[in-house]
């Protein structure tokens, strides 16, 4: 067995280098993954030179592909048209991509990445818009993804934010807005001139999110994402930047302009998100 | 259609949520409105207007609420034999499959879905009245 990765340390290609792989090859693919799986993201199995594999050993390999393929981390397998057929046979290939080389796991790796990231983007999108049209009447217009970091929008001083959890994913919609917009978009929905924070709308931040929630939620479900949210909880202060705790791995970010003035919608995980096409 | 003066129960932990629904339906024509923001308190509101002979005639109530959820409520008041004839309509985040079951066969009378507009909440109105007519004739 030999080990190599890429200068930034994406991923890990784990080579085998006789032509059989054995059970105690593959004990010793997984005892070299344990190693490594905190620090890489995409493992790679290259069994291009291998021309045989015993079913026990197939059945170990499974074990360590479920091992492997945790929500955070991807696994593909590089492989001849001979062990493709093999991993076909006995099913692994529900669990692990089959690729002719390197060059087109990585591809495939970035274009399901790629996918996720439109997807969750138009989602988030059309649940604000969809929410804030219905409630309101109020029509907003998303601006492109920001990606990796929160939002810059300045004012921010009041918001919500709610813990979500699912099958493959984990992690924090946010939602964040200028007290004057909060307040000129609470008198247009409840009909009533509020110049303050009234008793009645001061949990007006965290039902605005459960509202979002609610549209974004059924979409996601369908792709058997299998998201349950938390109670939102309403944030308030001056010039605030509603940051959840726990580190993430990526961020989503939606800005909108409305007529009462912008607010973004942000979507933090920390537990990949992988959606079906 | 059920007349202005129905006294409509609207139980909603979230003060925001309650008072959007009273504004829908200051604008839809009613005017008689009680609120509560659990289950609990709820029924105890039911209970109260049974006993001053002035009953709830309409109840709008959120699923997800701590202390008790609407879904408890329902439950709850579907099997009391005063409280089981005033209809109930559940409001949800969401429109789970699942959910919408679960409620039906406790018997719900209607659903709607957050966020709704004026016009759907008085559609859902119209609807109730006219099953529970149907059902009184």
């Amino acid at each position: 067995m030999t080990t190599s990765t890429d200068p930034n340390k994406k991923y890990l290609v784990i080579k085998a280098d006789s032509h059989v792989v054995d059970v105690k090859d593959v004990r010793a693919y997984l005892e070299e993954i344990k190693k490594h799986t905190v620090q890489y993201k995409f493992l790679i199995f290259d069994f291009t030179d291998v021309t045989a594999i015993p079913h026990a050993a197939l059945r170990t390999l499974t074990f360590a592909v479920n091992f492997v393929n945790q929500p955070n981390t991807k696994v593909a397998l590089l492989a001849n048209a001979f062990i493709k057929q093999a991993v076909s046979d006995s099913g692994l290939d529900k669990l692990i991509s089959c690729h002719d080389n390197l060059e087109s796991a990585l591809e495939g790796s970035a274009s399901q990445s790629a996918h996720d990231r439109a997807y969750l983007t138009e989602t988030i999108n059309e649940a604000v818009k969809m929410a804030l049209r219905v409630v309101s009447s109020t029509e907003v217009v998303g601006v492109p993804l920001i990606e990796e970091k929160h939002s810059d929008l300045k004012h921010i001083e009041l918001g919500a934010i709610v813990g979500l959890t699912g099958i493959t994913f984990r992690g924090t919609l946010t939602l964040g807005m200028s007290k004057h917009m909060f307040l000129k978009l609470m008198s247009k929905m409840l009909d009533h001139e509020y110049t303050d924070l009234a008793t009645e709308i001061e949990d007006g931040p965290a039902e605005l999110l459960n509202m979002i929630l609610g549209h974004l939620k059924v979409p996601l479900n369908e792709r058997d994402l299998g998201i349950v949210a938390a109670i939102p909880t309403t944030v308030r202060g001056s010039n605030i930047k509603i940051v959840p705790a726990a580190a993430s791995d990526s961020t989503f970010v939606l800005n909108f302009n409305s007529e009462f003035g912008d607010f973004y919608v942000e979507l933090t995980h920390y537990e990949a998100i992988q959606v079906a096409s | 259609m059920f007349p202005n003066d129905t006294r409509i129960l609207i139980v909603d932990d979230m003060n925001m949520m309650r008072s959007l629904i009273k504004s829908q339906l200051r604008q839809i024509g009613f005017l008689k409105f009680f609120e509560a923001n659990d289950g609990h308190k709820a029924l105890s509101i039911l209970e109260q207007a049974h006993s001053a002979e002035k009953p709830i005639q309409l109840i709008f109530a959120d699923w997800d609420m701590p202390v008790m959820s609407g879904i408890d409520l329902l439950t709850i008041a579907k099997r009391n034999p005063l409280l089981k004839d005033i209809p109930f309509i559940l409001i949800t985040a969401e429109g789970e499959p699942a959910r919408v079951k679960e409620a039906i066969a406790l018997g719900v009378n209607s659903f709607i879905r957050k966020p709704f507009s004026g016009a759907v909440l008085l559609e859902k109105i119209e609807s109730v009245w006219q099953s529970v007519s149907k059902k009184a004739a």
